[in-house]
């Protein structure tokens, strides 16, 4: 049972804390996703989990065993780095079998699980280049080969298809996932790309400032998410956030007014909604001038601007309008949020 | 099982351990012992023993006028030679900024004169110093005039090591202003292009800013070198004539090693250690600042 | 345009003119090692019809001193001195680069090691002096060796330091985490990528204890001990006017450097600097 449970995790570099109190528990078998903006401390807890940071206090427990103290050699987890850290002097062959190497397995075996391994990532041919001559793509796989072989109880992977190029991202996303499942490894990504954690993850985990903002399976963190943050970093283009007040059990502003609110009356107050639950309607009960128009190729954007609010509406690609021009929105009342402004916390109606 | 980090840190003691034992045996006791020395007053009559003198060395370097002497010299050789050779040297390599990279069997050969062993410099230049052997002199006979003492003109004798040095150590200032040079972003200057900068104003407010680091740093390398000047005033001139190349190196030697006073000496060297501290640490604060 | 046209002229004759007058004491400087001594004070100077000896070399090898000697002493004081600053400055390099010290000791630490390169000789040769005659190590290679190995040491932490920090730390943590101890990474992963490194660094410890002069002199007194620089200085001192001696004896002491220099070429600056600039 290869699960991994954070308890209470704190870490500071210098007074200045990257991971406060984390406590989390990965199931094992579990593809589990650290998401959150640079600096939020994901690949800091990563690298508490593979024995490469030593957290100021709290436990990390693998497999049910306390490994805050081990060095990285004793834990049995396996890392691929953003940057791959393919040994430059040494093939491709040399630079798979090395975990072998050192666990001194004899010459033959290794040999054999070499090639059984390049064969999962099709590297075949390739394995008496050196990482310099293998293209990026090929260099990633290299990099999944060598943590492949190792069958760990842990994959850790910090921001594996970052380098990569759009195309062969979304390719990699693929394989990742199908590979993860055919081998049941529980495996620890880091990203701060929102769409690889939404199509990846079993969980995400959403980091801000070095705490955990929310834990949720992808589908709970973009239609139930818990605080402004959350809503506001997971979804492309972002939710739309308004402020105004509720009182009588209506959400106004100057612009909008919003009935049938089931909250008490408050005087700071966000609503917030994405583009796709935002409809253009001759009938809305939002109008305003069409601020810009963004095409994408399957959809249209369209924004008003609501004084210091920008609300972004996703409309078919047959709706047709020019700047300036009048026009009026009606939200999906199913779809909408709030959150405290102060707390930033989501109230349930 | 270990405690990786607690193994890390006190691994990285241990490494380095080794090599600081050395070093403080090399650096602090002798240090210690010339702090001893200093107070103390011995002389070249091994007869008499050497007598506890207090802080006299130290209040000798404000009266002894050879010592002044030979602080002056070395003030004077360090701030024109360096000078000299850091113009030369930037200037040179402002000229042949693109066109030397590719060659670098040319730069090799331009080193040499740094590479090589001080003295064995120092006799290269004894003899085209000398006063009939010389190709100089020989030149100037052609041409009419009398033959120029070189090494034995009280005027001509610290220019002539001056010149030396900057014969031996131009190449270095050249080799580290080219590799600044070639390590300059190109954008700002073309920025500044398309803003109308002008080529002098491009080199004051760009290329000299830019230059800082490599600049500090070749320059204290420099100038400490050229305090302690000793190799080629041993091979070249003796200190002479008239003690004009007396440099503080080569006065200090000639205190313990001909008039065996150490205690003078002693004092002598605590100063020159006081001095080299103080400018090093000035110019690497300056560096850390840039980082 | 016409700047451009103007510029490389220029340019090739001023680094002609920079190579004629670099290498010009050295050509002159050899061209005597090969005269007999009437024509080395021949007025006017004979620069080209001169008939070429020997004799200075027979003189520096096979007559008064034991040159072969003194240039077996450079090799082996040189050689040993070498080595033992790369082993100990190496690894106080890695510690530089990849370890975390507490406080501000990593500062005063590198300072400090870096203001052992600025120390004038003069200052320590005295007290050097009765250190080694303490112990009996006057006169006896070990205690150049030991000298100059101190000497090297701040020269190659700085330069390995330099080098490792190349390296992304992201190979031992990868190595480590795959099951390697730190020093195992160390061993089978850094040093191969640090060879380079070692190599340009070696040559530079080479050079500069071979060209040694001051400790050479004062710290050696005969044969057993005495180097190649101390035997150019008998040229000064002992051999007063025998050029032929002197310029033999300095050519023999540079030709190897030479060949050194052409070797280290590629990393000329960063050994020069310190490991402060790449180049």
């Amino acid at each position: 049972m290869a699960n991994v449970i954070f308890e209470n995790i704190t870490k500071k570099f210098d007074d200045v804390p990257a991971v406060e109190d984390f406590s989390l528990e990965v199931q094992d078998k579990e593809f589990l996703v650290l998401l959150g903006p640079s600096g939020c401390g994901k690949t800091t807890t990563m690298r508490i989990v593979a024995g490469l940071e030593k957290p100021n206090s709290g436990k990390v427990l693998i497999d049910a065993k306390d490994v805050t103290d081990y060095a990285p050699k004793d834990r049995d987890v396996a890392m691929v780095f953003q940057s791959y850290a393919l040994y430059p002097h040494m093939t491709v062959f040399q630079n798979i079998e090395y975990p072998l190497k050192i666990k001194n397995v004899p010459k033959e075996k290794r040999k054999d699980q070499v090639l059984e391994t390049a064969k999962k990532v099709q590297l075949e041919g390739l394995l008496e280049r050196l990482p310099k001559q293998l293209s990026g793509g090929q260099q990633q796989r290299v990099a999944l080969a060598r943590v492949i072989i190792r069958n760990p109880k842990v994959f850790l992977m910090d921001e594996p298809l970052s380098n990569l190029d759009a195309k062969l991202r979304v390719e990699m996303r693929a394989k990742l996932k199908n590979l993860q499942n055919e081998l049941g490894i529980t495996t620890i990504y880091v990203t701060h790309d929102q769409v690889e954690a939404m199509t990846l993850a079993d969980r995400i985990v959403v980091m801000n400032n070095a705490r955990i903002s929310q834990v949720s399976s992808p589908n709970e963190i973009y239609n139930n998410p818990s605080n402004l943050f959350v809503a506001g970093f997971v979804g492309s283009p972002p939710m739309n956030f308004i402020h105004g007040k509720i009182k009588n059990k209506n959400f106004i502003n100057d612009f909008v007014n919003e009935s049938n609110v089931n909250i008490n009356d408050r005087n700071e107050v966000i609503l917030g909604v994405r583009p796709e639950d935002i409809e253009v309607s001759h009938d809305g009960n939002i109008k305003g001038e069409v601020y810009s128009i963004e095409l994408t190729g399957d959809s249209t954007y369209v924004a008003i601007e609501l004084g210091e609010d920008l609300l972004i509406a996703k409309t078919k690609n047959e709706y047709k309008t020019s700047i300036g021009s009048p026009i009026s929105f009606r939200m999906n009342r199913n779809k909408t949020y709030f959150f405290d402004s102060e707390s930033e916390n989501r109230i349930i109606e | 099982m270990f405690n990786i980090l607690s193994t890390d840190k006190n691994l990285g003691f241990f490494l380095i351990l080794p090599a600081v034992i050395l070093l403080l045996l090399l650096t602090l006791f002798p240090i210690i012992y010339i702090v001893y020395f200093s107070f103390f007053e011995y002389s070249s009559n091994v007869d008499i023993p050497h007598q506890f003198i207090g802080l006299d060395n130290f209040k000798r370097l404000f009266t002894d006028d050879a010592f002044h002497n030979a602080l002056s010299n070395t003030l004077f050789f360090t701030v024109v030679a360096v000078s000299i050779e850091f113009t030369l040297g930037l200037g040179f390599a402002l000229l042949v900024m693109n066109f030397i990279e590719k060659v670098s069997v040319i730069k090799t050969i331009l080193l040499i004169p740094m590479m090589i062993a001080p003295i064995a410099v120092a006799i290269t230049w004894k003899f085209l110093y000398a006063p009939f052997v010389s190709p100089f002199n020989d030149l100037r006979i052609r041409l009419g005039y009398q033959p120029l003492l070189f090494t034995s003109d009280v005027k001509l004798a610290m220019p002539s090591i001056i010149f030396v040095d900057i014969w031996q150590w131009t190449p270095f200032i050249f080799l580290m202003m080219l590799a600044g040079l070639a390590s300059l972003p190109k954008e700002p200057y073309e920025a500044a292009q398309i803003d109308g900068a002008s080529p002098w104003q491009q080199f004051r407010d760009l290329t000299w800013k830019f230059l800082q680091p490599v600049i500090i740093i070749t320059l204290l390398l420099r100038i400490m070198d050229a305090f302690r000047l000793f190799d080629q005033v041993f091979i070249l001139t003796r200190g002479g004539p008239a003690s004009v190349t007396d440099t503080l190196s080569y006065y200090i030697y000639k205190v313990a090693f001909r008039f065996w006073d150490i205690g003078w000496a002693a004092a002598m060297s605590l100063f020159m250690l006081a001095v080299t501290l103080i400018i090093s640490a000035w110019f690497v604060g300056k560096l850390n600042v840039e980082k | 345009m016409l700047k451009n046209n103007f510029k490389k002229p220029i340019v090739f004759l001023s680094i002609v003119f920079a190579i004629f007058y670099t290498l010009f004491p050295f050509i002159y400087m050899i061209s005597v090692s090969f005269k007999i001594r009437k024509d080395i004070f021949a007025m006017p100077p004979k620069y080209f019809n001169f008939e070429p000896t020997l004799y200075n070399y027979w003189f520096t090898f096979f007559d008064q001193i034991p040159f072969f000697k003194f240039m077996i002493n450079s090799f082996i004081i040189t050689s040993v001195s070498t080595i033992a600053a790369l082993i100990l400055g190496t690894l106080a390099g890695y510690s530089l680069a990849r370890f975390r010290y507490p406080g501000n000791l990593k500062y005063h630490l590198s300072f400090w090691i870096l203001s052992t390169r600025m120390l004038p000789p003069i200052v320590v040769v005295i007290p050097l002096f009765l250190f080694f005659s303490f112990f009996n190590l006057v006169n006896t290679k070990l205690a150049l060796i030991i000298a100059y190995t101190a000497f090297n040491i701040p020269f190659v932490a700085w330069m390995m330091r330099s080098f490792f920090l190349d390296i992304p730390k992201e190979l031992e943590e990868s190595a480590m985490v795959d099951g390697d101890t730190r020093m195992g990474s160390f061993r089978r992963i850094i040093l191969p990528l640090a060879k380079p490194g070692l190599a340009a660094t070696s040559i530079f410890c080479l050079i500069l204890s071979w060209n040694e002069f001051l400790f050479a002199v004062i710290l050696t007194e005969t044969e057993i001990s005495n180097t190649v620089t101390f035997a150019i200085a008998l040229g000064v001192t002992q051999y007063q006017s025998n050029w032929g001696y002197m310029a033999a004896s300095a050519t023999i002491s540079v030709i190897p450097i030479i060949i050194f220099a052409f070797i280290v070429q590629k990393h000329l600056v960063r050994g020069l600097s310190f490991g402060a600039i790449k180049g």
